[in-house]
């Protein structure tokens, strides 16, 4: 090129590389972080005395589901804990419980509460026996059930 | 003394030197190309597990709640014991748009209406498809529900929470990511137009909270956080659990910058 | 240009060239759209194909930049500066779809017209962390559109070299909106380091090697410093110093001349292709024209006219051979200007 237009590059070039210089430095530097924070209204409250019953996987008819069953002698109740859900998002899952082996939602089906990714949680089961029961997820939008475990009478802990 | 090869481009062919380098480095660029574009993608962090079910309508059937931000109700089935009768589900319209406009003059009514699902998490919203929204008129009572009477309210105190503000339709599915500095534009679009702002909050512990934002009288405040969609952010509020629906109220004023 | 010539069509080297640039594309494209479609499948379409497009054209770019300094440095990788706008273009197109695709995402089917949000939805403009950095890459984009548009040599012949050249200077400033569009955008969010450490590599790349091309280049345009006779004839360098069909550069009233040995004589032309400003010193003697490096122009080397039916022209010097020196007088005569180059008589040891 004519040596006006290299000495014009000769003058860009160190403006535009200081330039990217300082860009690169501060924006790094500038980048935002995002603080821990509490979450009010997702606390879980877990009895003390909770008791590993059981682990509920065979009985899910989808094998990639993981659950653990636990109770409480004090509240005399059964809590489900998921493990792992290692399968595609499904809208507004609904956990329910059917106390019998119907694998259906009918009326006499009871909530036990939402299913979310959140696989710390105890799922507190509204009844204090359990026996030849079905647990349902089910999907409210697409009046679909997603899985469903069958749980037998339960005797020993395994 | 052997001529020093010289290229002229129009010619047929390239002198055999030059040709031979010219062979080996198009082929080394091609292989680094190849190798750039497989680093890039490798380096891509996952994306986040949400969904928008474009182009699928289901039916829904369900109670309208006009404010602050447009929702359904959908009754859920069974006993429901100590949990919420129903579940809450967002509306919005096509494109960058909450649903106001389609369900003006419906609060409280049963309706019917059709729409694609947009679900992450516990969460979910629905598109609506135009002209889909149905109401049967003789059902109409001189009454709107009381809307506390079928969705309890609990206060939780107040609270002081960090996170970011985004419109729950992106974040939700139909983008992903749907959050954070490259999605800003978009996010503050979206919410202008009337799509409910939520807080994203993290505990550090991979849990994740969603706040829907309101003033403190409970009223939408679209308009007022536009300036802080997408970038750290701390508000202290009153955490009211409605139904399902967490809700963080306080005057957007006072939302600071982390 | 000899008969051969082919001022704007589509040649073989050409072809060859393009099949390559395709090849190039579709080789990222495709690999960064097969793994991302296949590992990610939470990925929506529209975000791999703006992250496709968008890397592919920003790696396309630092290529393209490199080929300058590159072929100054090593001659045998002029073909790949031969063709180099057709690279520009394609960089451009695969920008423009990077573009295009995330003004319909993020800024269509809202209350705002697209190209108005992408400058005004986010008003933070004196925020470098919450800078609207979509703003910057669209005036790159339209930065590229104007190169890309004016790329044709009807455009370079309408415009002059030098005006066409200056324009097109502004790959730099694109350059660096991209860059700090990437680093106010995407590096603004939780990325691996890896894309960090590939701009900086980039950057240095293009960096260095400009800055090494630019220093030779500098000591090149340093004025010849030597004898000047008392008819303003500046003494230039020794016959021996002129390879056979080749030139040597002096620097002469700010700008160089190309002295060439051929057939036995010596002739003196301004170093300047009226095309796109290429070194003919640089160049060689091809049957009997003086041929430009870059892109083959030819111009006659007694009187520096193209051949017919070509009209360019450059300056001629004029020239005297004394005891095997030669001196060239600064003042260049007007373009065209017939000036008989000197016969080298026939010394015997």
């Amino acid at each position: 090129m004519i040596a006006k237009l290299r000495r014009r590059h000769r003058l860009i070039f160190p403006v535009l590389a200081i330039l990217i210089v300082v860009v690169v430095t501060f924006g790094l530097k500038e980048k935002p972080q995002y603080s821990n924070s509490e979450l009010p209204g997702y606390s879980n409250i877990i009895p003390g005395d909770l008791v590993r019953e059981s682990n509920i996987n065979d009985e899910w008819d989808d094998n990639k589901i993981s659950s653990v069953l636990y109770f409480s002698e004090v509240g005399q109740s059964y809590y489900l804990k998921f493990i792992d859900r290692n399968y595609t998002n499904e809208a507004d899952l609904l956990l329910y419980l059917n106390e019998n082996p119907s694998k259906e939602i009918s009326e006499s089906s009871k909530l036990i509460g939402k299913f979310t990714d959140d696989n710390s949680v105890y799922h507190k089961l509204p009844v204090t026996v359990l026996e030849d029961a079905s647990i349902i997820l089910y999907s409210l939008p697409k009046k679909r059930i997603i899985a469903v475990a069958s749980i037998s009478k339960r005797e020993d802990s395994k | 003394m052997k001529e020093k090869e010289f290229y002229i481009g129009y010619l047929p062919k390239a002198p055999k030197g030059i040709r031979k380098i010219i062979k080996w480095v198009t082929v080394l660029l091609l292989i680094l190309v190849g190798a750039t574009s497989f680093l890039m993608i490798s380096s891509e962090k996952d994306f986040d597990n949400s969904t928008f079910e474009f182009g699928e309508y289901n039916s829904f059937e369900g109670i309208i709640m006009e404010n602050p931000y447009p929702r359904i109700l959908i009754e859920r089935p069974g006993e429901t014991g100590v949990h919420p009768k129903y579940s809450q589900y967002y509306l919005a319209q096509f494109g960058k748009f909450g649903g106001q406009k389609m369900v003006e003059r419906l609060d409280g009514k049963s309706v019917n209406l059709q729409g694609s699902l947009i679900y992450r998490d516990d969460q979910t919203m629905i598109e609506i498809k135009d002209n889909s929204i149905s109401h049967d008129h003789t059902s109409d009572t001189d009454r709107i529900p009381e809307f506390n009477s079928i969705l309890p309210q609990e206060n939780l105190g107040t609270h002081t929470l960090k996170g970011e503000i985004v419109d729950s339709k992106c974040f939700y599915g139909v983008m992903n990511p749907g959050n954070l500095k490259v999605h800003k534009a978009c996010a503050i679009n979206c919410i202008r137009g009337g799509i409910p702002p939520v807080f994203v909050v993290k505990d550090g512990n991979g849990n994740v909270g969603y706040y829907l934002l309101q003033d403190k009288n409970g009223n939408a405040v679209n308009d007022r956080v536009l300036d802080k969609v997408a970038e750290p952010v701390k508000i202290k509020g009153e955490v009211i659990k409605q139904g399902d629906l967490l809700i963080l109220k306080a005057d957007p004023a006072s939302y600071t910058e982390l | 240009m000899s008969q051969s010539y082919q001022a704007v069509g589509w040649n073989r080297q050409k072809k060859i060239y393009d099949l390559m640039i395709l090849i190039g594309v579709f080789l990222y494209i495709g690999i960064f759209l097969g793994i991302g479609f296949s590992f990610f499948p939470n990925a929506t379409a529209e975000t791999l194909i703006i992250r496709a497009f968008g890397t592919g054209a920003f790696v396309l770019l630092h290529i393209i930049l490199m080929i300058g300094p590159l072929s100054r440095r090593f001659p045998s990788l002029l073909p790949l500066l031969y063709n180099r706008r057709h690279l520009g273009v394609t960089m451009f197109l695969m920008a423009l779809v990077h573009g295009a695709f995330s003004i319909l995402q993020f800024h269509a089917f809202g209350d705002l017209n697209p190209i108005v949000s992408v400058f005004v939805s986010n008003g933070e403009y004196d925020s470098i962390s919450q800078f609207p950095f979509q703003s910057l890459g669209f005036i790159a984009l339209m930065i590229l559109f104007v190169m890309a548009a004016t790329s044709h040599d009807f455009w370079l012949a309408n415009l002059t070299a030098p005006i066409w050249k200056a324009l097109h200077m502004l790959v730099y400033v694109a350059y660096t909106l991209i860059c700090i569009h990437v680093i106010l955008g995407a590096f603004q969010t939780d990325v691996s380091s890896v894309y960090h450490t590939l701009l900086g590599f980039g950057v240095a790349l293009v960096l260095i090697s400009h800055i090494i091309a630019g220093f030779q280049e500098k000591t090149k345009d340093e004025e010849t410093d030597s004898e000047i006779d008392g008819d303003g004839y500046k003494k230039i360098c020794s016959i021996s110093e002129i390879p056979e069909k080749c030139a040597h550069i002096a620097t002469l009233s700010g700008e160089r001349v190309a002295v060439f040995n051929f057939d036995g004589k010596i002739a003196a032309l301004s170093n300047v292709c009226q095309h796109q400003n290429g070194p003919l010193g640089e160049g060689k003697i091809v049957d009997g024209y003086v041929t430009c490096p870059w892109h083959g122009f030819q111009y006659r080397p007694e009187d520096g006219a193209s051949p017919k039916p070509f009209t360019e022209k450059v300056p001629t010097f004029k020239v005297k051979v004394i005891e095997d020196y030669v001196w060239v007088h600064p003042t260049p005569n007007a373009p065209g200007t017939h000036q008989e180059p000197v016969k080298l008589e026939d010394k015997n040891a």
